[in-house]
């Protein structure tokens, strides 16, 4: 009786022990892992701070400084600034509700920094002065109550003690919430740049002046795929653009097709359509086969391709031309551009991507062409393309040219000529504005382990 | 008989704990090393090199012994390298023996053309091991190359791998991203995730860049509980390629949530758009 008793609590003491043990190693591990969380969010916390500090201090000597070097120089500080802001903000553990308009700040405060800079050489205008003023009352607001913040962790508070709960809002992201104040208006910033207020809210200006209803919608997705049966309507999107939504199904496969309610145009076919593939018998290949293979591989896109612009003209869009294919396993991404009077107009791109097993038309985007495609007018180049060609550099070998209507960076499109062409083995796209001979754009492209991409 | 019952149980338990203990918290976690799968003739070059420097003393017999497995951990200890005598790829390329990635091409790379072509059987895993030496080994032979088992510039060639081949980092974070949140959903709603997340990154609002907006504290639950490290599948790929290609079945959306799951009141004030699977898709 005693001795099993002995035993009992000498075996739970041993587990009491362990256990403890055990508990204290857990601790350690958390303790240290939750201090170099504290750690990377004080950081964050104190970089911010430093940014809207000199940031303040930056743009405040843009109110009077009147020389145009100096003014340059100031902005790409501010712009720098923005951007670290920015990326701290990003970092820090608030509810994205709580710092939306602060990051909004940031990001369209650098924006406008690159687009004032992007004014060579030139002053700032008064009415540009006028909305620094603002953004100084703006920052300076966001100064102060970053600063309170600041003032609380140097005093102990511990932000990673400060989270809340997945129900509610912790401390730490609830002071961030003061930021937004009501008593300064946000100023309104339109420029040529970046989150432009005049880039994010793009006018559709490709869809005719008409609207249908489901019905309607309805009747024209049957005839496009030619298809009595199996036809879902799902209901309305309603974003950028208001879409009849439909599920297709057609040979086993599932097919989301949206067609917008102004002006019935087919806006998107998306489908995860994927085909079996072939696998190769032989256990060699040669050389031989591998290049019939890619040849065999180019006709296939090439197929693809016609089925594209079959497509397309079945919709009733004439003139598409395959401007840029992209294969990625057995499918294929094409961009269609419209071609007219040789003049190619890239901000009309549809992309489709084709399964090139079975030659099927598996995913369709338009909305670039919904947005953009109008009748261009008053389209005329003010030097030849041989002027332009001799303004490109000398290195590069250019083995294509034509004129195109490229899209610009956030507002308009230019007409430009395209020149492509080798150097050191990579391959660029040069585009040069048809009336002033300023290079506007050069792209390269980049082997991915997903194809072909152009930066 | 009733007390030794007891007295057996509370040992169970007691062993049952210790090792639970032992297993989870005191011994340090291991992270998997890539095993070299060596031959012999492979070990000897590993004992010939050890030897070289000066670590190992015994005879090149191409059999890794107590004496080679000390050496290496010696090696790999001077070389800064984790110490566990486990002849990995990063010892290896430490020790010059390193015969795979040269640097310029990616082992996965590699191993998806090695594959294509019916040489290579293993799984594409980025290591390069035997099964990859032995396959780089057969292509060569097949196709007139030296015979080295090292991917160089001309093998390279043959096998129509470009140098300047950049991985696509960020159609994999939004594959896993789109699989670690929507992988029940339909196809549709899969690329509308992708495209939510991609719409952030134009957005002001939001950081600028991919890993950016995924991994914003609090932004996507997937990150918060950790789903966003599962491997995702060839549907979240072709969602997330679709998205970068342009497709977004919401037309500008920049939230998305489960009305069965939402907790946040907040979310309810933003303008629905439309609703796809269990998802509800906001501006």
């Amino acid at each position: 009786m005693k001795k099993a008793f002995i035993i009992t609590v000498s075996i739970l003491s041993c587990f009491v022990l362990v256990l403890g043990l055990t508990l204290f190693a857990t601790r350690q591990n958390l303790t240290s892992t939750s201090a170099n969380l504290e750690s990377m969010y004080q950081r964050s916390l104190y970089e911010l701070v430093n940014n809207v500090n000199n940031m303040e201090v930056e743009v405040s000597k843009l109110l009077v400084s009147n020389d145009a070097t100096s003014q340059q120089r100031i902005l790409s500080n501010i712009k720098q600034q923005t951007g670290e802001a920015e990326n701290s903000i990003s970092l820090l553990p608030i509810n994205s509700d709580m710092v939306f308009e602060t990051s909004k700040f940031m990001n369209k405060l650098n924006g406008y920094c690159t687009s004032l800079i992007n004014y060579n050489d030139a002053k700032i205008s008064d009415n540009d002065l006028s909305t620094i003023e603002q953004i100084y009352e703006y920052i300076n607001n966001i100064k102060i109550e970053l600063n309170k913040i600041i003032d609380k962790v140097m005093q102990g508070y511990r932000i990673s003690e400060n989270l809340g709960s997945d129900t509610e809002i912790g401390d730490f992201s609830e002071s961030f919430k003061n930021i937004l104040s009501d008593t300064i208006a946000f100023p309104s910033l339109i420029y040529d740049g970046p989150f432009s207020d005049s880039t994010i809210n793009k006018t559709i200006k490709g869809l005719k002046d008409f609207e249908i209803t489901s019905d309607e919608a309805q009747e024209f997705v049957k005839e496009i795929f030619s298809s009595e049966e199996n036809l879902t309507y799902l209901g309305e999107t309603k974003g950028r653009f208001e879409t009849f939504d439909f599920v297709l199904e057609q040979n086993g496969q599932k097919y989301y097709v949206q067609v917008t309610k102004k002006g019935k145009f087919l806006l998107t076919l998306s489908s995860n359509y994927v085909s079996k593939v072939q696998e190769s018998t032989s256990d060699k290949v040669t050389t031989d086969d591998v290049e019939e293979n890619e040849d065999y591989a180019q006709d296939d896109v090439k197929k693809a391709i016609e089925v594209a612009k079959a497509f397309a003209k079945k919709l009733g869009i004439e003139n598409m031309e395959s401007v840029w294919s992209a294969k990625s396993d057995n499918a294929v991404y094409i961009n269609l551009a419209p071609v007219e009077d040789n003049i190619v107009f890239y901000p009309d791109l549809i992309k489709a991507k084709v399964d090139l097993n079975t030659q099927t038309l598996i995913g369709w985007e338009a909305s670039s062409y919904a947005y953009n495609h109008v009748e261009r007018e008053d389209l005329i180049e003010n030097i030849t393309i041989d002027e332009a060609r001799a303004l490109v550099s000398k290195n590069l070998k250019i083995d294509n040219q034509r004129l195109c209507v490229i899209p610009l960076d956030y507002v308009g499109e230019v007409l430009a000529y395209e020149f492509s062409g080798e150097y050191n083995g990579y391959r660029y796209y040069l585009y040069l504005d048809a009336n002033t001979g300023s290079q506007v754009r050069v792209l390269r492209v980049v082997q991915t382990s997903q194809g072909e991409l152009v930066l | 008989m009733k007390r030794y019952l007891i007295v057996l149980s509370l040992c169970l338990l007691f062993i049952v704990g210790v090792s639970f203990a032992v297993t989870n918290f005191i011994l340090p976690k291991e992270t998997p090393v890539a095993m070299y799968v060596a031959t012999s003739s492979e070990n000897k070059k590993i004992q010939q090199k050890l030897k070289e420097l000066g670590y190992y003393y015994g005879n090149i017999d191409g059999i890794l012994g107590n004496q080679s497995v000390s050496a290496i951990k010696k090696f790999q200890r001077d070389y800064g390298l984790s110490v566990d005598g486990i002849v990995g790829s990063k010892t290896l390329t430490a020790l010059g023996l390193n015969t795979g990635s040269s640097g310029n091409y990616s082992v996965t790379e590699i191993q998806k053309k090695l594959k294509n072509l019916g040489y290579y059987t293993g799984s594409v895993d980025g290591i390069f091991g035997s099964k990859s030496i032995t396959a780089v080994r057969n292509f060569q032979r097949d196709y007139g190359l030296t015979v080295d088992g090292i991917v160089g510039k001309n093998t390279a060639k043959a096998l129509g791998l470009n140098g300047s081949s950049q991985s696509s980092s960020d159609l994999y974070l939004l594959a896993k991203c789109v699989y670690a949140e929507a992988r029940g959903e339909p196809y549709v709603g899969q690329v509308a995730v992708a495209a939510v997340i991609l719409n952030r990154v134009k957005s002001p609002e939001f950081p600028n860049t991919i890993a950016g907006v995924i991994y914003q504290p609090y932004a996507f639950t997937a990150v918060i509980d950790g789903q966003i490290n599962l491997e995702p599948d060839e549907t979240a790929y072709n969602a997330a390629r679709d998205a970068m290609n342009g497709w977004d079945p919401t037309y500008g959306c920049l939230f998305y949530y489960n009305p069965a799951t939402a907790t946040s009141s907040w979310i309810y004030s933003r303008q629905t758009v439309v609703t796809i699977g269990d998802h509800v898709f906001a501006l």
